[in-house]
């Protein structure tokens, strides 16, 4: 073979590769264009339905795709600025019935559930208004009523302390502090259970009680923290919602971790506490003579932090029959967080090293949906009444969806 | 002094060496398609099957001690054949066997090259479809999976393959014309294989007479099929899918495998595209070129015994005077 013919072969194959990349890649790009074009046309038709939109963007899933296995897809929506207006997440899910996917799309921040449908043969059911328009608008993460504890179980969660007789008892110390200042504790027993508790000091010399006077700033603590009235006033909440002293551990310094703010000495306030309690089991009432102490006009409500405490703190009597939810959606409603605690207490001071002391029988708090604890859930939805374990199923797709954009929100923050 | 040499004594340009550079150089557009759609997968499989082929005749060859054991280029265009009609999910010990079949069974037995019955890549394919049929039918998902060589060792995998057979179906004309659609590896891109079919005519080396009646007899047959529903869109949906269009233009020009007169070749074309139609509405429509045209090529030798190519411009006269030519050929034979 010639120089010559190799140079001419050399040419022609230069010149046929050249002139075939070109072509391909205008192909292409004529391709890419309408595939897009198709793809959108397509997403507008199906995705429509629960979020109109100009553009979708995918998400890819294959990071999340062990964490969140029933996300089939999820998609960012674009408006014609290119602005992003939402997401729209498909979770598919298998029941007794078959199978469906149910379509939901969220606002920008992903914290507002839109609207969600429930599309395939096996969600027939699910499909009926009065389900999935519980949906809509909704804050999330949500929950079916019938998976949050009943309110009514108070009781049993936190247990009042056996033995306690209803009235007012009071405790003080005998001696003062070093700044002059005698701790008492007072506490009305309601229905067997602590519904109010008062914690203060009276100055020896006639002043202004400790509360009022960390207020006005005559009395700080040596941290220099939380003034003390806000302390006080944390840990008579806390004395309220847990029911029983010995669950509040303390350090061997008289401190504890279990309320937040907290840092000062709180033996004092215990071993009071824990004075009154056998003071109500032995029927010892308390003849209030301290002309310092100011009844509580709002002993049935949750009292609430204001800049000057009223020194006093109660909690909503439970009633004896379960709230009735008159309907299902509930954007704004809270739900106290019910954390499991032991059921018998023998009224001695124990405690470990920080934190509510658990019972041995029941210390692991059951106190989460779908992973996400009931402080968090926003929304209470109703579920079918004939079919509660696909009702369950969709509620934990919205979790799951909620959970899966939250993550990806935070991760793109990043 | 004058030296006597044995015909022919006019020689073309065109030799056993230059031929196949040509067809290398006509399957550049495919090649670089299915580069463009399949990345370094492609990159591969082309590199290994073109060498491997090229080493596997030539070892062959130099073991037998047969005397033109020299580097054949056409081994190349065999090797690059067989990669572009398997699919780009094909694993290198699939690959490595086919090869095996098409340079050593199919064409070194046959005598080598130029005396192969069959159509060395379309034969060594035809043995993978048969031997392998789940391993060389699945088929990735173009432009998605380039720049990943996964699963080139052990095949396909989950992650790459879509199952799709080539026949691109739904796919509009557009993406058919650019290959943008799952199926081998340089048969779907339409544009590439008319590129390389308009070089091989504008270099002489292709002849149209087979690739002319194939494509014929598909369009027929297509419009007899679709009836009233048949059109222009339809045909050429026909014509280019399935590696018609391929099968046409790379394999229908061999010249070992085709018969060597216009009419055989005319009726090879004809007889593969009606095989073709056959076994695409009755038998396995993803291979059904390939096996059309094998089927054709062992009936070539059949076509070339009956239907000779024209001696000397004289055909009428050779014809009519056959038994008299041979009569005096005897009776001079005997004299001598």
């Amino acid at each position: 073979m010639t120089r010559a013919l190799l140079r001419f072969l050399l040419t022609r194959a230069i010149g046929i590769a050249g002139v075939t990349l070109v072509v391909l890649l205008v192909m292409n790009f004529v391709t890419n264009q309408r595939l897009e074009e198709q793809k959108q046309d397509s997403l507008r038709s199906t995705l429509g339905m629960v979020m109109s939109a100009d553009r979708y963007g995918k998400i890819g899933l294959s990071s999340s795709r062990e964490s969140y296995p029933d996300i089939q897809d999820a998609y960012a929506a674009y408006d014609k600025h290119n602005v992003l207006i939402g997401y729209v997440i498909d979770v598919k899910q298998i029941s007794a019935q078959g199978e469906w996917i149910t379509r939901m799309s969220f606002s920008q921040d992903g914290k507002t559930l839109n609207i969600l449908k429930i599309i395939g043969s096996g969600g027939t059911d699910l499909q009926s208004i009065d389900f999935s328009s519980q949906f809509s608008g909704i804050a999330v993460p949500a929950a079916l009523l019938s998976d949050l504890p009943d309110e009514t179980a108070v009781n049993d969660i936190y247990p009042p302390i056996a033995g306690l007789q209803d009235g007012t008892y009071m405790e003080k110390l005998s001696n003062a502090d070093s700044s002059g200042y005698k701790d008492f504790v007072q506490m009305v027993i309601s229905g067997g259970r602590i519904v109010q508790v008062t914690w203060d000091a009276i100055q020896n010399d006639g002043g202004s009680n400790r509360a009022k006077a960390s207020v006005n700033g005559e009395y700080v603590l040596p941290d220099n923290t939380v003034i003390w009235a806000a302390q006080a006033y944390a840990m008579q909440n806390k004395l309220i919602e847990v029911q029983d002293p010995t669950q509040i551990a303390i350090k061997a310094d008289g401190t504890t971790e279990v309320v937040p703010d907290v840092t000062m000495n709180v033996n004092a306030f215990l071993r009071l506490s824990n004075k009154c309690i056998e003071d109500s089991k032995n029927g010892r009432t308390a003849s209030i003579e301290s002309p310092t102490l100011t009844p509580t006009p709002n002993a049935n409500t949750h009292a609430t932090p204001t800049a000057v405490p009223s020194d006093t703190a109660s909690i909503s009597q439970p009633s004896p029959t379960a709230s009735p939810v008159t309907s299902g959606v509930r954007p704004d409603d809270s739900i106290t967080p019910v954390p499991t605690l032991p059921t018998e207490t023998n009224g001695d001071s124990h405690g470990s090293e920080d934190g509510i002391v658990l019972d041995d029988k029941s210390n692991t708090p059951a106190d989460s949906i779908d992973g996400l604890p009931f402080s968090e859930i926003k929304t209470k939805v109703i579920g079918m009444p004939d079919n509660q374990p696909s009702s369950r199923l969709v509620v934990s797709a919205v979790n799951q969806a909620y959970q899966f954009l939250k993550n990806y929100l935070e991760g793109r923050a990043e | 002094m004058m030296k006597k040499y044995p015909a022919p004594h006019i020689r073309g340009k065109m030799n056993g060496t230059l031929i196949p550079l040509y067809s290398l150089i006509a399957l550049l557009p495919c090649e670089i398609a299915a580069v463009y759609y399949y990345g370094v997968r492609a990159i591969i499989i082309l590199l290994l099957s073109m060498t491997m082929f090229a080493l596997s005749d030539y070892l062959y060859a130099r073991y037998i001690r047969r005397d033109e054991a020299d580097w054949d280029t056409s081994s190349l265009v065999n090797g690059a054949i067989l990669a572009l009609i398997l699919p780009p999910t094909v694993s290198i010990w699939i690959l490595l066997a086919g090869v095996l079949f098409g340079s050593v069974i199919v064409r070194q037995w046959f005598g080598g090259l130029g005396c192969s019955l069959f159509h060395p890549a379309l034969a060594a394919r035809a043995f993978l479809s048969i031997a392998f049929p789940a391993l060389v039918s699945t088929y990735a998902e173009p432009i998605t999976s380039r720049w990943t060589a996964i699963s080139l060792w052990n095949g396909p995998v989950d992650t790459i393959s879509s199952a799709t057979p080539s026949s691109g179906s739904g796919t509009a004309l557009f993406e058919l014309f650019s290959g943008r659609y799952s199926g081998a590896l340089g048969e779907t891109c339409a544009i590439a294989i008319v590129m390389g079919g308009v070089f091989l005519i504008t270099s002489g080396i292709l002849r149209l007479h087979a690739p002319t009646a194939y494509l014929l007899v598909i369009t027929i047959g297509y419009i007899l099929s679709a009836g009233s529903g048949s059109s222009v869109q339809g045909g050429l949906k026909a014509l280019i899918t399935g590696g018609v269009l391929f099968g046409a233009v790379f394999v229908m020009g061999d010249t070992a495998t085709t018969p060597t007169s216009q009419t055989g070749r005319v009726i090879f074309g004809a007889g593969a595209g009606c095989l073709t139609l056959l076994i695409q509405h009755f038998g396995n429509e993803a291979y059904a070129v390939g096996f059309a045209i094998l089927a054709m090529n062992a009936v070539t030798p059949i076509l070339d015994l009956y239907i000779r190519p024209r001696v000397f411009s004289k055909p009428d006269w050779y014809a009519r005077n056959v038994k008299k030519v041979t009569a005096l050929r005897e009776k001079k034979e005997r004299r001598v």
